[in-house]
């Protein structure tokens, strides 16, 4: 079942996205075995923490620059995911580390299956919270930081006589049109994923209050609410970023660029 | 420093209402955080805290996992006790599975017995909505700075649909059909999020028709895959409480969980065939359908991974603990993570499907209204 519409997502990629929708799905596949491998690793015992920001970066690297190929958007929007995963692992962390939102909710202390696991893992449940939170807003700010990027260039491009002021300006516009749309894809897949959840706690009867202190609608909803608060971070970093990159005269800017015309070259 | 003298003179009322927002929400938060006479059970904070270690439990393979008894003094905070302290212990594992550990300055709640005049306190849970009003109030406060109106209709969206959503499983519970529910509340859901957000247009109407007939395909193809193929084990599912309408409420999430991400194609593809044709007016079909190609190319990679990340991730803690109880990556995807991974398979179908639909719809739609003009 899983391979058949494994199958038919690569026939339809290939038929409507062509030779990119073939690099798409490909970047798709290697992602998935880089999420394997970083399950395995964290199971090994390696501290999650550390494989979340190294796999972040190999995330970024393949979804955005080996996928759409290198040049000055692409870079730009990897720097900003990386700048916007950093500034929000702070938040990410104060969650994990006292939210007490780790292990077993109390719709999973319900089903069988939490009796008969071992739960003597010695692998700190806080420190995968914040590996959640993180993995779970990569996919998001990914999305936005390349489409105002790619929207930036586009207008950098058609004129190329456009300050620094004008880019941002444009950029924000841009942002705003998106980020609603964003918002709401995050949105929509978390009500879906939910469903079941949501049957049970109205079937239980909880009472506001208690829902709101429970553990698994405070996971939930803090990792789409931090998801969505990458999204309109995400906004500003990338605008900043790729209209420095492409207007500055500055010696750094210059060799950025040069360093990636470079690797588009190869 | 006269650089910043000149920056506060030129915005100074930008700066006003920045400085007004940030003391509302820290009072906000304030608020949420000592509201305990709200709450009818009783409330305690930690005071202090001592631990010893109690043993050690070997793992699945071999880990040694140790485990603590905390020595907890409270502080309750509201009802008939409030301001005495009473005691209580707490048993927690390193890697805190099925057990919590309790720090200084978190709030409990708490079953207060009087033994003898001295108060012993059994934990029942955590207060976290301190950290729920936080992490929504940052995302209030930055949609509406960043996107003004518009993210405040964002918001509202969202309430009215998350009010739909509970009000149509509630009358679920009381035993209505499903089936037309669900289509009752795709319908809703699409309707509020497209009008609200993108306003009353053509464009939005395009998208709206889009998005419905990328749906319609999308349930289709699933159902084809499920009939001829192999039905999922949908008894396997987390969280079941009556085995009855399972696959249609698994097929509902599929459908919602897309919902979104199609909305999302539809809208930018409607824009963007909107202003090609807005701008050139002479533009032939096939570059037409070239540019729709190259939106395709955009969109498709990075989208397709927003919902690979949304949907994984929520089940690595899980993973994990099956990983180590010596679960094989086959047996996972097999029976355990089967789900996440049928959602995320049919919602990137959607988004690919709805690629080519939207341009159509679009092109149909416009097309036929450059005519009349």
């Amino acid at each position: 079942m899983l391979i058949a519409l494994g199958i038919l997502l690569l026939v339809l990629m290939l038929a409507i996205g062509g030779e990119r929708g073939g690099r798409s799905f490909a970047a798709l596949i290697e992602n998935i075995i880089i999420l394997i491998l970083c399950i395995y690793l964290i199971s090994l015992g390696i501290n999650a923490i550390v494989i979340t920001f190294v796999c972040c970066a190999i995330f970024t690297s393949i979804t955005l620059i080996q996928q759409n190929g290198a040049s000055i958007k692409t870079y730009a929007s990897a720097f900003s995911v990386i700048i916007v995963i950093c500034i929000l692992s702070i938040l990410a962390g104060i969650i994990s580390a006292n939210a007490k939102i780790a292990g077993y909710s109390e719709l999973d202390l319900s089903e069988e299956i939490s009796r008969y696991l071992s739960v003597n893992i010695h692998i700190s449940m806080r420190d995968l919270v914040f590996a959640v939170i993180i993995f779970g807003l990569l996919g998001a700010i990914m999305d936005t930081a390349i489409a105002i990027a790619s929207a930036i260039t586009e207008f950098y491009n058609n004129n190329d006589s456009l300050s620094f002021k004008d880019l941002a300006h444009s950029g924000k516009a841009v942002g705003r049109d998106i980020l609603g749309t964003t918002v709401n894809t995050i949105f929509f897949a978390g009500i879906g994923e939910t469903m079941m959840q949501t049957m049970l706690f109205l079937q239980y009867g909880y009472t506001f209050e208690t829902l709101v202190n429970s553990k698994a609608f405070c996971m939930e909803l803090s990792m789409i609410l931090i998801s969505n608060i990458g999204c309109f971070l995400i906004i500003p970093t990338v605008t900043f970023i790729t209209s420095t990159l492409l207007t500055s005269n500055h010696i750094y800017a210059e060799k950025i660029r040069e360093y990636i015309q470079q690797q588009s070259k190869d | 420093m006269k650089s910043i003298r000149l920056y506060i003179s030129k915005h100074k009322q930008q700066l006003l209402i920045f400085g007004i927002t940030v003391v509302l929400f820290t009072a906000f938060l304030f608020g949420v955080a000592h509201d305990y006479n709200f709450y009818p059970s009783s409330i305690a904070k930690v005071n202090c805290v001592s631990e010893r270690y109690l043993k050690s439990e070997k793992g699945p393979n071999g880990e040694v996992e140790k485990y603590y008894v905390q020595q907890i003094t409270l502080t309750i905070k509201n009802g008939a006790e409030k301001g005495r302290t009473a005691e209580s212990e707490n048993t927690y594992s390193s890697s805190c599975v099925n057990s919590e550990k309790y720090q200084v300055g978190d709030k409990l709640f708490v079953t207060i017995k009087s033994d003898s005049g001295k108060l012993t306190a059994e934990i029942n849970g955590v207060k976290r909505d301190a950290y729920v009003a936080f992490v929504a109030g940052l995302f209030f406060i930055g949609m509406v700075f960043i996107s003004g109106k518009q993210g405040l209709l964002t918001i509202v969206s969202f309430c009215v649909n998350i009010a739909v959503f509970v009000f149509s499983i509630i009358l679920y519970l009381d035993g209505k059909n499903f089936i037309e529910l669900c289509l009752l509340m795709i319908f809703i859901f699409t309707v509020t999020t497209l009008f609200l957000t993108g306003g009353f247009s053509q464009k939005t109407l395009g998208a709206l028709i889009s998005t419905f007939i990328t749906l319609s395909l999308t349930f289709l193809i699933y159902k084809c895959v499920i009939t001829f193929i192999e039905k999922p084990p949908y008894h396997l599912m987390d969280y079941i409480f009556v085995p009855r309408d399972l696959d249609s409420i698994f097929l509902a999430g599929i459908l919602i969980g897309c919902l979104g991400a199609v909305m999302d194609v539809a809208v930018t593809v409607h824009s963007a065939v909107n202003e090609l044709l807005r701008t050139s007016k002479n533009i032939t079909k096939k570059d037409l359908i070239h540019s729709i190609r190259e939106i395709a190319y955009d969109v498709m990679g990075t989208m397709i991974n927003v919902l690979l990340f949304s949907y994984i991730s929520g089940s690595l803690p899980m993973i994990v603990l099956k990983v180590l109880n010596g679960y094989s990556l086959y047996s996972l995807v097999r029976f355990n993570i089967i789900f996440e991974l049928i959602r995320f398979l049919v919602g990137s179908i959607g988004i690919v499907v709805a690629i080519p639909i939207s341009g159509v719809v679009s092109v149909l739609i416009e097309g036929r209204g450059r005519t009349k003009c």
